[in-house]
């Protein structure tokens, strides 16, 4: 083995020699004299990736640097990060600190693909400080787990009550079963809070203590969280925090309404989210009941938020377009070029030599004049721009999110603008990806953070309720983009829902028991066709102890969680009823609702581009957090807050399709069915425990 | 004035540059480019314009102008053209000729091989200016999409057309020494080879005799893998590019100009097919002596140059090979010398552990060494028709080209021993024990059963002393096959493998003798296995290196090693003489003109 692993480094020192002794410097260039740690006197830096350990590369990620100057000496340099291993560098900008001074500085990064991170705050000829960010920690997001963020300047956690008998290192809570999904309490500092919602959709909660000063986030913070909550995010303030609140409701980019009590809490909806007031106290001995009501509401909380439904939007691109025109156009003036100079000089060969000259030049000639304008045409070509998008509506206004696909046609088309109110769009990075169900892809679930994006400044910052970035796309290229708008001045879709249960005891399977009576009053100022009531519900099985029971992993039966040799597993039922006008009231009755359980025949994606409500109905798998969960869908014939502002962008919108989803929330459920479906549930639980025994 | 105008009259009235001037414009070759050139570029185009969202695409052509990526795609595209055709359109410099049998014509009409073979050469100016009008289409879209940098774009070009101009002369020097099918491939690989680390992302790049370095800058800066520190500009690798491809023509043309070294002895003294005694009784495929044939009618063609250089030939050859062989050597040890005080000596001083790394510097000074004695004994050995001829040194001075081999080659080796065992030395003085480390340790050696002191001065020395002797019988071996071979590549593949044969049997008979119970049973071949494996090299330098095996044990005598390196010279010494004394018989006396 020695001469084995003698004769591997020299041949590796030989390689080293022969290639001009570059990869040494490589090597060296981390272990130097100064080791990959680097300090400079007076100068300390915290800094963090993600939230309190745990990365989700899939996410927008979020970097926070809190640097103080304790020296005499301004500092000034340029931070960055960077990956040792595949290369990679990004330059996060200059920053100044004069002396006996502290700065925050924040940033959003995409690092999909990223190995390594390593920041460094570097000056002209000198580098003040590097470390290593871990990006992989082995703690990962899961989407079955409902994440609360702590956050809290006094460097205290929050303990959540856990359960002695059961082997818990996270100081996860795990809620009795059936009851809702494990929480992860994650804390951060509030100079770690983003300037964007994106970083903010991995967790689904947020909660601040009793002591908590509203002035410690900025303006700018606050209106990332109100947007966040706007999109489906849960903030936990204590009732005392009454400038906590009204700082939210400043924010927020849709009305908050007035408190309603839920879950001893009292809940202040806004969007798909909620401001939720605790009474009692978070770090006292005597009060354990705070945490484990927090904990509990946490636990229940769906994942399901407009960023995870519009994931499963496909656009096609196999109709015509610009970029394919303008691609063909290349390919016809060069392969006839390719033809005419080589195939027919070759067959003309036998021709006199001026022949063959003036032949040759006139070919040659023609096709200059054929590339010129070629390039013409290619130079002021518009790309072309297809979008889907998500409406939900909710209490204190809609919120709509779009997904953005713009493709070159091969001239250099940068540009790109959305107009509406609160607008914003981000470009994402990496590659792009619909969620085709390739078996090699095995099950790809739906991701439900925001996709990966690097904060761009708006372009536009006069113009109001408009935002512009630059798209920075190779010739017959595609890139995806994602604009959010907000819009407080719409009234969501009365909806009310009655339950009458089935008369006799109802044994089968496949079929939801009950008649269902709905009535729905539109307030929107646009119509909605071909609306479906979806209803979706939890099935408690057995398990056979052989499956993979992680989703994304068994295609057939979608299982969505195990515990004690139980699993739980999505059904839905969807039934059509009819367009809902503007200002106009309709009311529908459904019988025994058939459930459909989602297997190989039914998993699967609308064939149109777009966005369908069969993207819905996949994607809405609030399942295990809540034994039942109800939504009203239908179809926009326009879009109601977005707009694609051509006059400022580079791509022409060729096609475009849009959704809306309301979630009747818990409340509004008829109490009944929903005591009648936990009984059921409970039941399936216990015959499934029974059995495992 | 006079030099300048015969210089110039060397290209304008080359035979060979009116035929290809005359051919230029032909349907054959027209079409034939336009479809090659156009499939190039064409196939390097579209997995840009059908996959563009492929990451390593993008990661280019986001942070680079289109229209600039599309220039550097044509130029590389024209590169990597004139690299498959340019050794083709010259593999018929000789070989048209010699089949079209007016090669005694062209040798006969008294021109000038530099005059002949210089046409040539401007000739593919021609063709890189059909290949430039060939591309104006795709100049013309690039113009129209915008976003080329004009200075780059034009060194780029001037490059590729310097590249044109090397290959050109590089195909027709190696056509000098080999069959043209057989030197374009051998061009076509090393070009192609040379080509594609050229285009490695290296901060300093080795590799610049192809404009590639130059093409790749744009592409490498635009995504931040280029170093400035490290000299990473433009003009800086611009200029990197120009000077090596500059040298490989210069060093191209001297030796087009100066000819092959090959002598005219009885066998071949006519021009054309070789006859001996006793052919009309073989059959044809056996009359065949196309080994001889070309260098002889090459030598006869050589016949015909100028009288610049003669009077200083020997020194001129052996002058060049002596100081090439010295000039890599000393980049050699110079980069050995960089890699340990700038790297790995820090390293070490920074707390590192590298166990190797003095084994792996002996191991490299001996790599190096030996590498160097290999080249020696190519360079400084003739095949028979050579070895006995009498070439001007200077002044008039003549020698045997075979004493300036044997001194050329004893100078080298001396030079190179010493060189090799100082060296080491010298950087043990001077950087290492001020760094407080020591190349030369005494480490103990760990095996199953045994520990064994490694003692790397003995390492050292005794290595490269084994060394210089091997070097010394492969020489002697190589000299002996050269005075009855014609070529002496051919000579050096036999020497290989005799000497190969001398290192591996003895080895593999001590190993079987060792490995096998029934015959390590018996004393007398147990005892002398290792004995017996000790006469090969091989065997020689594991035991030096304690990388013997538990068979040899510390103190094995190393004589029978050197017993047989020395039996190899003698054989060789007394081989040669009856040979020599032979062959000399074959050379002809000094030319008589019927005017003396």
């Amino acid at each position: 083995m020695a001469v084995i692993s003698r004769v591997r480094s020299l041949v590796l020192f030989t390689v080293i020699l022969t290639t001009g002794l570059t990869n040494v410097d490589a090597q060296t260039a981390s272990v130097g004299d100064e080791g990959p740690n680097v300090d400079f006197a007076g100068l300390d830096i915290q800094a963090s990736a993600g939230w309190d350990g745990y990365v989700d590369d899939s996410a927008p990620v979020s970097f926070s640097f809190l640097i103080s100057n304790n020296s005499d000496q301004v500092i000034e340099g340029t931070l960055i990060l960077e990956d040792p291993l595949n290369g990679r560098k990004i330059e996060l900008g200059e920053i100044f600190v004069g002396p006996n001074s502290v700065r925050q500085f924040q940033s959003i990064q995409a690092m999909s693909n990223w190995y390594q991170c390593v920041a460094s705050l570097s000056g002209r000829n000198k580098t003040y400080w590097r470390r290593e960010l871990p990006l992989h920690t082995g703690k990962d997001f899961s989407a079955e787990i409902n994440y609360l963020l702590f956050v809290d300047d006094s460097g205290r956690s929050l303990q959540l009550p856990v359960d002695e008998t059961v082997s818990n290192s996270s100081g996860r809570f795990l809620p009795q079963l059936g009851k809702g999904n494990p929480v992860q309490p994650l804390s951060a500092k509030t100079w770690q809070i983003p300037r964007h919602p994106g970083p903010l959709t991995v967790v689904q909660a947020i909660v601040f203590s009793e002591q908590a000063d509203a002035d410690r986030l900025n303006d700018v913070q606050w209106e990332a969280i109100a947007k966040w909550m706007c999109l489906g995010g849960t903030v936990f303030v204590c009732e005392k925090s009454t400038e906590i609140i009204d700082r939210l409701k400043k924010a927020t980019p849709l009305e908050m309404l007035a408190p309603t009590s839920f879950e001893q809490l009292a809940v202040y909806r806004c969007g798909a989210g909620s401001v939720r007031a605790y009474s009692g106290q978070l770090f006292s001995a005597s009060d354990l009941e705070t945490p484990r009501l927090l904990a509990t509401a946490t636990s229940r909380l769906t994942s399901t938020n407009l960023a995870s439904m519009i994931n499963w939007a496909h656009l096609s691109w196999g109709e015509n377009s610009n970029s394919d025109v303008t691609r063909m156009l290349v390919v016809t003036v060069f392969a006839g070029y390719w033809l005419m100079s080589g195939i027919i000089t070759l067959m003309i060969f036998r021709q006199s030599r001026r022949r063959i000259a003036i032949y040759t030049l006139t070919v040659v000639a023609g096709a200059c004049v054929a590339a010129a304008v070629l390039g013409g045409v290619l130079r002021s070509s518009y790309g072309d721009l297809r979008w889907a998008s998500i409406t939900q509506a909710g209490p204190g206004g809609i919120v709509q999110l779009g997904k953005i696909d713009v493709r070159s046609a091969g001239g250099r088309n940068t540009l790109m603008a959305v107009r509406g109110k609160h607008a914003d769009l981000q470009l994402m990075e990496g590659m792009i990806r619909d969620p085709y169900p390739f078996y090699y892809f095995g099950n790809q679930t739906s991701h439900d953070a925001f996709p990966p994006f690097r904060w761009h400044e708006n372009l536009q910052p006069d113009t109001s309720d408009a935002y512009q970035i630059r798209v920075p796309v190779t010739p017959w290229g595609q890139r995806r983009t994602y604009a959010t708008g907000y819009d407080s001045e719409v009234r969501p879709l009365d909806v009310s829902l009655k339950y009458e249960p089935p008369s006799a005891q109802w044994a089968g399977s496949g079929i939801l028991p009950g008649k269902f009576t709905l009535t729905v009053t539109s307030h929107l100022p646009f119509d909605l066709a071909e609306c479906t009531l979806v209803i979706g519900r939890t099935d408690a099985l057995h398990t056979a102890g052989k499956q993979f029971t992680r989703q994304g992993f068994q295609p057939s039966t979608q299982v969505v969680g195990r515990q004690s040799g139980v699993q739980f597993q999505r059904a839905d039922a969807n039934e059509r009823f009819s367009n809902i006008r503007s200002s106009h009231t309709v009311t529908q009755e459904f019988t025994d609702l058939r459930l459909r359980y989602r297997d190989n025949s039914t998993w699967g994606f609308s064939s149109a581009s777009g966005v369908d409500i069969a993207d819905i109905r996949n994607n809405a798998r609030s399942a295990l957090p809540r034994a039942i969960d109800a939504w009203i869908v239908g179809k926009l014939a326009i879009s109601p807050v977005l707009a694609i502002d051509e006059e400022h962008s580079d791509f022409q919108p060729m096609n475009e399709s849009h959704l809306f989803v309301q979630e009747i929330p818990a409340e509004a459920l008829p109490l009944e069915w929903l005591q009648f479906e936990e009984e059921r549930l409970q039941q399936q639980i216990d015959a499934a425990l029974k059995a495992s025994r | 004035m006079k030099a300048v105008r015969r210089f110039a009259e060397l290209f304008r009235n080359s035979p060979t540059f009116g035929r290809d001037r005359a051919n230029i414009i032909s349907g054959i070759t027209i079409g034939t480019t336009a479809l090659l050139l156009n499939g190039v570029i064409m196939m390097m185009i579209l997995p840009l314009m059908l996959d563009p969202d492929d990451i390593d695409f993008r990661m280019l052509t986001e942070n680079m102008e289109f229209g600039q990526l599309l220039g550097l795609i044509l130029l590389g595209g024209a590169t990597a053209f004139a690299t498959v055709l340019i050794p083709l359109r010259l593999a018929s410099v000789f070989m048209a000729p010699r089949i079209g049998r007016y090669f005694d014509q062209i040798v006969l009409s008294g021109i000038s091989p530099i005059r002949f073979l210089i046409g040539k050469v401007t000739s593919q100016n021609l063709f890189l200016a059909l290949i430039l009008f060939l591309l104006l289409p795709w100049f013309v879209l690039v113009l129209s999409l915008g976003g080329l940098e004009w200075p780059v774009f034009l060194g780029n070009l001037f490059l590729v057309w310097q590249y044109c101009m090397m290959l050109s002369l590089a195909m027709l020097w190696l056509s000098l020494y080999l069959n043209e099918v057989l030197a374009g491939l051998a061009l076509l690989y090393v070009a192609a080879v040379l080509c594609a680390v050229g285009c490695a992302p290296l901060p300093w790049q080795p590799f610049v005799v192809t404009p590639f370095p130059a093409l790749m800058y744009s592409v490498y800066s635009a995504v931040n893998l280029t170093d400035p520190e490290l000299g990473g500009s433009y003009p800086g690798i611009f200029l990197a590019c120009a000077a090596g491809m500059a040298t490989v023509m210069a060093v191209s043309l001297g030796a087009i100009y100066l000819g092959p070294l090959y002598g005219i002895t009885r066998d071949n003294s006519t021009f054309g097919e070789v006859v001996k005694a006793g052919d009309s009784k073989r059959r044809r495929r056996f009359r065949f002596r196309l080994h001889i044939q070309r260098p002889s009618e090459l030598a006869f063609f050589y016949e015909n140059r100028g009288d610049s250089f003669r009077k200083y030939e020997g020194l001129l050859r052996w002058g060049i090979a002596l100081g090439f062989l010295l000039i890599a050597g000393t980049a050699a040890w110079s980069a050995l010398y960089f890699l340990m005080t700038r790297h790995y000596l820090p390293f070490i001083r920074a707390g590192n552990r590298l166990p190797w790394v003095a084994y792996e510097f002996h191991t490299l000074c001996h790599g190096v060494h030996g590498v160097a004695l290999i080249l020696a004994v190519f360079l400084f050995s003739h095949a028979r028709n050579t070895t006995y001829q009498r070439l001007p040194v200077i002044f008039g001075w003549k020698m045997q080209v075979s004493r300036m081999d044997s001194a050329a080659f004893g100078l080298f080796l001396l030079i190179s021993t010493a060189v090799t065992i100082g060296i080491p030395l010298w950087i043990e003085q001077s950087a290492a024990i001020p760094a407080g480390v020591t190349l030369f340790p005494t480490t103990e050696m760990q095996s199953e059963q045994h520990v064994r002191q490694l003692d790397y001065l003995r390492l050292s020395v005794e290595g490269t002393l084994a060394l210089s002797l091997c070097g010394v019988a492969v020489y002697f071996l190589q000299r002996t096959l050269c005075l009855s071979l014609w070529m002496k590549s051919m000579a050096m593949a036999v020497g290989a493998l005799l000497y190969l044969a001398a290192c591996i049997t003895p080895m593999v008979l001590g190993a079987i003798i060792m490995e096998i119970p029934q015959l390590s049973a018996n004393p007398l071949l147990k005892y002398n296995a290792p004995q017996l494996a000790m006469t090969s090299p091989v065997m020689f330098f594991l035991f030096l290196y304690q990388e013997g095996g538990p068979f040899f044990r510390e103190g094995l005598s190393t004589a029978p090693f050197y017993l047989v390196q020395v039996s190899i010279i003698a054989a060789c010494v007394i081989v040669m003489r009856p040979l020599g004394r032979r062959l000399r018989r074959e050379y002809l006396g000094p030319l008589r003109t019927e005017n003396k």
